[in-house]
Protein backbone atom coordinates (compact mmCIF):
# COMPACT_ATOMS: atom_id res chain seq x y z
CA UNK A 1 0.00 0.00 0.00
CA UNK A 2 1.40 3.33 -1.00
CA UNK A 3 1.67 6.17 1.09
CA UNK A 4 0.11 9.75 0.19
CA UNK A 5 1.76 12.63 0.64
CA UNK A 6 -0.68 13.94 3.39
CA UNK A 7 0.39 10.47 5.74
CA UNK A 8 4.32 10.88 4.89
CA UNK A 9 4.35 15.26 5.94
CA UNK A 10 2.59 14.10 9.45
CA UNK A 11 5.28 11.50 9.76
CA UNK A 12 8.28 13.80 8.84
CA UNK A 13 8.74 15.40 12.18
CA UNK A 14 8.64 12.42 14.28
CA UNK A 15 11.17 9.87 11.19
CA UNK A 16 14.76 8.93 11.71
CA UNK A 17 17.48 10.10 9.54
CA UNK A 18 17.72 7.54 7.79
CA UNK A 19 14.20 7.13 6.89
CA UNK A 20 14.46 10.87 5.90
CA UNK A 21 17.10 9.94 3.80
CA UNK A 22 14.96 7.39 2.29
CA UNK A 23 17.69 4.85 2.96
CA UNK A 24 14.97 2.84 4.76
CA UNK A 25 13.30 0.04 4.67
CA UNK A 26 9.58 1.94 5.78
CA UNK A 27 6.10 3.35 3.61
CA UNK A 28 7.90 6.56 4.25
CA UNK A 29 11.07 6.08 3.12
CA UNK A 30 9.36 4.50 -0.14
CA UNK A 31 7.34 7.52 -0.26
CA UNK A 32 10.15 9.82 0.16
CA UNK A 33 12.02 8.03 -2.71
CA UNK A 34 9.44 8.54 -5.38
CA UNK A 35 8.24 12.30 -4.62
CA UNK A 36 10.54 15.11 -5.23
CA UNK A 37 8.04 17.79 -2.97
CA UNK A 38 8.36 15.40 0.07
CA UNK A 39 11.76 14.46 -0.35
CA UNK A 40 12.40 18.41 -0.48
CA UNK A 41 10.32 18.80 2.91
CA UNK A 42 12.74 15.67 4.30
CA UNK A 43 15.65 17.45 3.02
CA UNK A 44 15.17 20.51 4.77
CA UNK A 45 13.96 18.79 8.17
CA UNK A 46 17.80 16.97 7.59
CA UNK A 47 19.13 20.63 7.20
CA UNK A 48 17.81 22.00 10.00
CA UNK A 49 18.72 19.08 12.55
CA UNK A 50 22.58 19.22 11.23
CA UNK A 51 22.28 22.92 11.93
CA UNK A 52 20.77 22.12 15.52
CA UNK A 53 23.40 20.10 16.49
CA UNK A 54 26.06 22.08 15.29
CA UNK A 55 24.72 25.39 17.22
CA UNK A 56 24.30 22.74 20.10
CA UNK A 57 28.13 20.98 20.00
CA UNK A 58 29.22 24.73 20.08
CA UNK A 59 27.74 25.63 23.30
CA UNK A 60 28.82 22.05 24.45
CA UNK A 61 31.96 22.91 23.99
CA UNK A 62 34.20 23.51 26.95
CA UNK A 63 35.64 27.02 28.52
CA UNK A 64 39.16 27.29 27.50
CA UNK A 65 39.62 29.87 30.53
CA UNK A 66 41.54 28.15 33.22
CA UNK A 67 39.95 27.81 36.56
CA UNK A 68 42.32 28.57 39.46
CA UNK A 69 41.54 27.97 42.79
CA UNK A 70 43.87 29.52 45.62
CA UNK A 71 44.16 27.32 48.32
CA UNK A 72 46.70 28.43 50.12
CA UNK A 73 46.95 32.31 49.71
CA UNK A 74 50.33 33.56 50.01
CA UNK A 75 51.53 34.93 53.46
CA UNK A 76 54.05 36.12 55.43
CA UNK A 77 56.13 39.56 56.28
CA UNK A 78 57.51 39.67 52.51
CA UNK A 79 54.23 40.22 51.16
CA UNK A 80 52.28 42.18 53.33
CA UNK A 81 55.03 44.94 53.83
CA UNK A 82 55.36 45.63 50.18
CA UNK A 83 56.73 48.77 50.23
CA UNK A 84 54.51 50.71 47.50
CA UNK A 85 51.74 51.84 48.98
CA UNK A 86 49.08 51.35 46.29
CA UNK A 87 50.14 47.42 46.82
CA UNK A 88 49.77 47.79 50.54
CA UNK A 89 46.07 49.69 50.58
CA UNK A 90 45.08 46.97 48.15
CA UNK A 91 46.14 44.30 50.40
CA UNK A 92 44.40 45.90 53.37
CA UNK A 93 41.61 46.73 51.33
CA UNK A 94 41.03 43.11 50.75
CA UNK A 95 42.01 41.86 54.44
CA UNK A 96 39.60 43.84 55.49
CA UNK A 97 37.25 42.78 53.52
CA UNK A 98 37.46 39.05 54.13
CA UNK A 99 37.49 39.75 57.79
CA UNK A 100 33.98 42.40 57.51
CA UNK A 101 32.08 39.26 54.73
CA UNK A 102 33.98 35.94 56.62
CA UNK A 103 31.24 33.74 58.61
CA UNK A 104 31.81 33.18 62.12
CA UNK A 105 32.61 29.45 62.35
CA UNK A 106 35.82 28.50 61.20
CA UNK A 107 36.13 29.96 57.98
CA UNK A 108 38.81 27.51 55.60
CA UNK A 109 41.24 29.59 53.52
CA UNK A 110 40.40 30.40 50.00
CA UNK A 111 38.50 28.20 47.98
CA UNK A 112 35.97 26.19 50.38
CA UNK A 113 35.03 23.37 50.31
CA UNK A 114 31.72 23.33 48.17
CA UNK A 115 33.43 25.43 45.63
CA UNK A 116 36.02 22.54 45.11
CA UNK A 117 33.90 19.87 45.60
CA UNK A 118 31.83 21.43 41.97
CA UNK A 119 34.66 21.39 40.47
CA UNK A 120 35.91 18.03 41.40
CA UNK A 121 32.10 16.54 41.61
CA UNK A 122 30.50 17.67 38.49
CA UNK A 123 27.00 17.18 38.12
CA UNK A 124 26.44 14.33 35.70
CA UNK A 125 24.12 15.10 32.38
CA UNK A 126 20.65 14.33 33.20
CA UNK A 127 20.73 12.14 29.65
CA UNK A 128 23.51 10.33 27.41
CA UNK A 129 22.44 9.46 24.33
CA UNK A 130 23.88 6.41 23.14
CA UNK A 131 25.48 5.53 19.41
CA UNK A 132 22.87 6.01 16.54
CA UNK A 133 20.50 7.63 19.48
CA UNK A 134 18.96 11.30 19.92
CA UNK A 135 17.85 12.45 23.69
CA UNK A 136 15.99 15.64 24.44
CA UNK A 137 15.67 16.56 27.94
CA UNK A 138 12.57 18.90 28.64
CA UNK A 139 11.47 20.40 31.96
CA UNK A 140 8.14 20.65 33.01
CA UNK A 141 6.09 22.70 35.15
CA UNK A 142 6.52 20.07 38.05
CA UNK A 143 9.82 20.55 39.42
CA UNK A 144 10.26 17.09 40.47
CA UNK A 145 9.60 15.83 36.95
CA UNK A 146 11.59 15.37 33.67
CA UNK A 147 10.95 14.29 30.22
CA UNK A 148 13.46 12.63 28.61
CA UNK A 149 12.84 11.63 25.30
CA UNK A 150 14.69 9.14 23.01
CA UNK A 151 14.69 9.11 19.04
CA UNK B 1 77.60 41.03 71.67
CA UNK B 2 76.35 39.59 74.56
CA UNK B 3 72.96 41.09 75.41
CA UNK B 4 72.44 40.49 71.59
CA UNK B 5 72.91 36.87 71.16
CA UNK B 6 71.10 36.59 74.29
CA UNK B 7 68.14 39.03 72.89
CA UNK B 8 68.39 35.89 69.67
CA UNK B 9 68.35 33.03 71.77
CA UNK B 10 65.23 34.83 73.78
CA UNK B 11 63.40 35.39 69.97
CA UNK B 12 64.14 31.81 69.22
CA UNK B 13 62.33 30.58 71.86
CA UNK B 14 59.37 33.06 71.43
CA UNK B 15 59.03 32.09 67.64
CA UNK B 16 59.28 27.70 69.18
CA UNK B 17 57.07 28.49 71.57
CA UNK B 18 54.21 30.24 69.37
CA UNK B 19 54.36 27.55 66.83
CA UNK B 20 53.98 25.26 70.09
CA UNK B 21 50.94 27.28 70.87
CA UNK B 22 49.62 26.92 67.37
CA UNK B 23 49.79 22.74 68.07
CA UNK B 24 48.23 23.07 70.95
CA UNK B 25 44.56 21.11 71.31
CA UNK B 26 45.59 19.42 68.22
CA UNK B 27 45.01 15.78 67.34
CA UNK B 28 45.59 13.34 65.12
CA UNK B 29 42.67 11.58 63.32
CA UNK B 30 43.10 8.87 60.06
CA UNK B 31 40.01 8.55 57.83
CA UNK B 32 39.25 5.76 55.28
CA UNK B 33 38.35 6.81 51.97
CA UNK B 34 35.34 4.60 50.15
CA UNK B 35 35.41 6.24 46.23
CA UNK B 36 37.91 9.54 46.78
CA UNK B 37 41.78 8.61 46.12
CA UNK B 38 43.81 10.18 48.85
CA UNK B 39 45.19 12.92 46.49
CA UNK B 40 41.44 14.56 45.71
CA UNK B 41 40.72 14.29 49.38
CA UNK B 42 43.68 15.98 50.44
CA UNK B 43 42.43 18.84 47.66
CA UNK B 44 39.22 18.94 48.87
CA UNK B 45 40.07 18.98 52.38
CA UNK B 46 43.29 21.50 52.51
CA UNK B 47 40.28 24.43 53.52
CA UNK B 48 40.22 22.93 56.49
CA UNK B 49 43.70 22.85 57.64
CA UNK B 50 44.62 25.78 59.58
CA UNK B 51 48.08 26.66 60.41
CA UNK B 52 49.82 24.44 62.76
CA UNK B 53 47.61 21.75 61.00
CA UNK B 54 48.68 19.11 58.38
CA UNK B 55 47.13 16.10 56.28
CA UNK B 56 48.91 13.34 54.35
CA UNK B 57 47.63 10.39 52.41
CA UNK B 58 48.64 7.39 51.18
CA UNK B 59 45.92 5.11 48.91
CA UNK B 60 42.62 5.06 50.63
CA UNK B 61 44.09 6.56 54.06
CA UNK B 62 44.26 9.92 55.26
CA UNK B 63 45.76 11.44 58.22
CA UNK B 64 45.09 14.64 59.45
CA UNK B 65 46.63 16.40 62.60
CA UNK B 66 44.14 19.73 63.47
CA UNK B 67 41.84 20.40 66.30
CA UNK B 68 39.13 18.35 67.03
CA UNK B 69 36.52 20.26 65.75
CA UNK B 70 38.28 20.22 62.59
CA UNK B 71 38.32 16.65 62.92
CA UNK B 72 34.75 16.85 63.10
CA UNK B 73 34.09 19.09 60.21
CA UNK B 74 36.31 16.68 57.81
CA UNK B 75 34.52 13.77 59.25
CA UNK B 76 31.37 15.54 58.10
CA UNK B 77 32.61 16.39 54.84
CA UNK B 78 33.77 13.02 53.51
CA UNK B 79 30.26 11.33 54.88
CA UNK B 80 29.37 13.85 52.34
CA UNK B 81 31.58 13.54 49.47
CA UNK B 82 32.88 10.02 49.72
CA UNK B 83 30.24 8.26 51.48
CA UNK B 84 30.21 3.88 51.25
CA UNK B 85 28.59 2.71 48.36
CA UNK B 86 24.78 3.03 48.42
CA UNK B 87 21.59 0.55 48.09
CA UNK B 88 19.14 2.66 45.53
CA UNK B 89 15.65 1.96 45.27
CA UNK B 90 14.67 2.76 41.74
CA UNK B 91 10.95 2.69 41.17
CA UNK B 92 9.96 1.74 37.37
CA UNK B 93 6.23 2.32 36.11
CA UNK B 94 5.78 1.62 32.62
CA UNK B 95 3.20 4.08 30.57
CA UNK B 96 1.88 3.59 27.14
CA UNK B 97 0.30 6.87 25.44
CA UNK B 98 -1.29 6.78 22.18
CA UNK B 99 -4.81 7.41 20.60
CA UNK B 100 -6.95 5.65 23.12
CA UNK B 101 -9.89 7.34 25.55
CA UNK B 102 -9.05 8.02 28.99
CA UNK B 103 -6.23 8.71 31.58
CA UNK B 104 -5.17 6.79 34.74
CA UNK B 105 -5.40 7.91 38.38
CA UNK B 106 -2.52 5.34 38.92
CA UNK B 107 0.00 7.89 36.73
CA UNK B 108 -1.90 11.10 37.78
CA UNK B 109 1.50 13.15 38.78
CA UNK B 110 3.51 12.08 35.57
CA UNK B 111 0.28 12.68 33.21
CA UNK B 112 -0.16 16.24 33.96
CA UNK B 113 3.57 17.17 33.08
CA UNK B 114 3.14 15.01 30.52
CA UNK B 115 -0.18 16.30 28.98
CA UNK B 116 1.86 19.74 28.74
CA UNK B 117 4.50 18.47 26.39
CA UNK B 118 3.27 15.58 23.86
CA UNK B 119 -0.15 15.46 22.59
CA UNK B 120 -1.28 11.44 22.84
CA UNK B 121 -5.06 11.26 23.54
CA UNK B 122 -4.65 8.83 26.36
CA UNK B 123 -2.00 7.64 28.91
CA UNK B 124 -1.78 4.07 30.74
CA UNK B 125 0.31 2.64 32.97
CA UNK B 126 1.16 -1.38 31.62
CA UNK B 127 3.22 -2.12 34.51
CA UNK B 128 5.00 -0.85 37.91
CA UNK B 129 8.08 -2.66 39.74
CA UNK B 130 10.39 -1.38 42.38
CA UNK B 131 14.37 -2.82 42.20
CA UNK B 132 17.10 -2.42 44.94
CA UNK B 133 20.64 -1.98 43.73
CA UNK B 134 23.94 -1.45 45.43
CA UNK B 135 25.78 1.18 43.35
CA UNK B 136 28.20 -0.32 40.63
CA UNK B 137 25.19 -3.31 40.44
CA UNK B 138 23.25 -4.58 37.71
CA UNK B 139 19.34 -5.27 37.96
CA UNK B 140 17.30 -7.62 36.44
CA UNK B 141 12.92 -7.55 36.70
CA UNK B 142 10.47 -9.40 34.60
CA UNK B 143 6.69 -9.43 34.79
CA UNK B 144 3.68 -10.20 32.19
CA UNK B 145 4.21 -7.54 29.88
CA UNK B 146 7.20 -5.38 31.47
CA UNK B 147 11.01 -6.13 31.97
CA UNK B 148 13.44 -3.67 33.25
CA UNK B 149 17.30 -4.25 33.53
CA UNK B 150 20.51 -1.87 33.73
CA UNK B 151 22.66 -0.84 36.41
CA UNK B 152 23.54 2.08 38.49
CA UNK B 153 26.58 3.67 37.68
CA UNK B 154 27.19 5.74 40.29
CA UNK B 155 25.62 8.01 43.05
CA UNK B 156 27.17 10.98 42.93
CA UNK B 157 28.76 12.79 46.03
CA UNK B 158 27.73 16.15 46.93
CA UNK B 159 24.54 17.95 48.17
CA UNK B 160 22.44 17.45 45.20
CA UNK B 161 22.89 13.38 45.19
CA UNK B 162 21.89 12.14 41.62
CA UNK B 163 22.29 8.66 40.79
CA UNK B 164 23.40 7.59 36.96
CA UNK B 165 21.93 4.72 35.68
CA UNK B 166 21.59 3.06 32.21
CA UNK B 167 18.61 1.47 32.23
CA UNK B 168 16.12 -0.54 29.43
CA UNK B 169 12.62 -1.03 30.07
CA UNK B 170 10.46 -3.13 27.67
CA UNK B 171 6.97 -3.57 27.64
CA UNK B 172 4.75 -5.37 24.78
CA UNK B 173 4.15 -2.40 22.20
CA UNK B 174 7.76 -1.28 22.74
CA UNK B 175 11.16 -0.94 24.41
CA UNK B 176 13.11 2.39 25.67
CA UNK B 177 16.23 2.17 26.59
CA UNK B 178 19.04 5.24 27.32
CA UNK B 179 21.16 6.53 30.22
CA UNK B 180 20.23 8.74 32.79
CA UNK B 181 20.94 10.93 36.07
CA UNK B 182 18.02 11.90 38.29
CA UNK B 183 18.06 13.51 41.94
CA UNK B 184 16.87 11.48 44.24
CA UNK B 185 12.94 11.36 44.72
CA UNK B 186 12.56 12.95 41.32
CA UNK B 187 11.55 11.18 38.67
CA UNK B 188 12.57 10.85 34.53
CA UNK B 189 10.22 10.40 32.49
CA UNK B 190 12.18 8.41 29.82
CA UNK B 191 9.91 8.08 26.68
CA UNK B 192 10.14 6.95 22.73
CA UNK B 193 7.68 6.58 20.00
CA UNK B 194 6.66 3.30 19.51
CA UNK B 195 7.57 2.16 16.02
CA UNK B 196 3.62 0.96 15.28
CA UNK B 197 0.18 2.82 15.88
CA UNK B 198 2.05 6.07 16.76
CA UNK B 199 1.86 5.40 19.85
CA UNK B 200 4.92 6.20 22.33
CA UNK B 201 6.29 4.72 25.44
CA UNK B 202 7.73 6.20 28.55
CA UNK B 203 9.28 4.25 31.84
CA UNK B 204 9.06 7.02 34.88
CA UNK B 205 11.60 6.38 37.29
CA UNK B 206 12.16 7.49 40.51
CA UNK B 207 15.25 7.14 42.83
CA UNK B 208 15.71 7.45 46.22
CA UNK B 209 18.78 5.46 48.33
CA UNK B 210 17.52 2.71 50.56
CA UNK B 211 20.61 2.83 52.49
CA UNK B 212 24.30 2.19 53.02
Amino acid sequence: MTMDCAAARALLLEADPAELRGEADSPLAAHLAACADCRAAADAILAGEAELDAALRTLASPSTDPKVIPLRPARGWGRRMVPAAASFAALAAAVAGILLTRPHTAAPRGATTEQIAQLMFPAPPIARAAAGQSVAVLKTSDPGVTVVWVY
Amino acid sequence: MRPMKTMAVLALAALALGACDKRRGMMVRTYTLHRMTSQDAMTLLTPYIEEGGYISGKDRLITVRERPAQLDSIAVILRRYDGAPQVVSLHFQLIEAGDFAGGDTAIARVEAPLRELFRYRGYRRVGEVTVLVMEGGHFRQQQPGLRVEGSVREVTAGPDTRVTLDMEVEGESGAVSTSVSGALGKTLLVGTQTRAGGGAIIAAVTPTVAGP
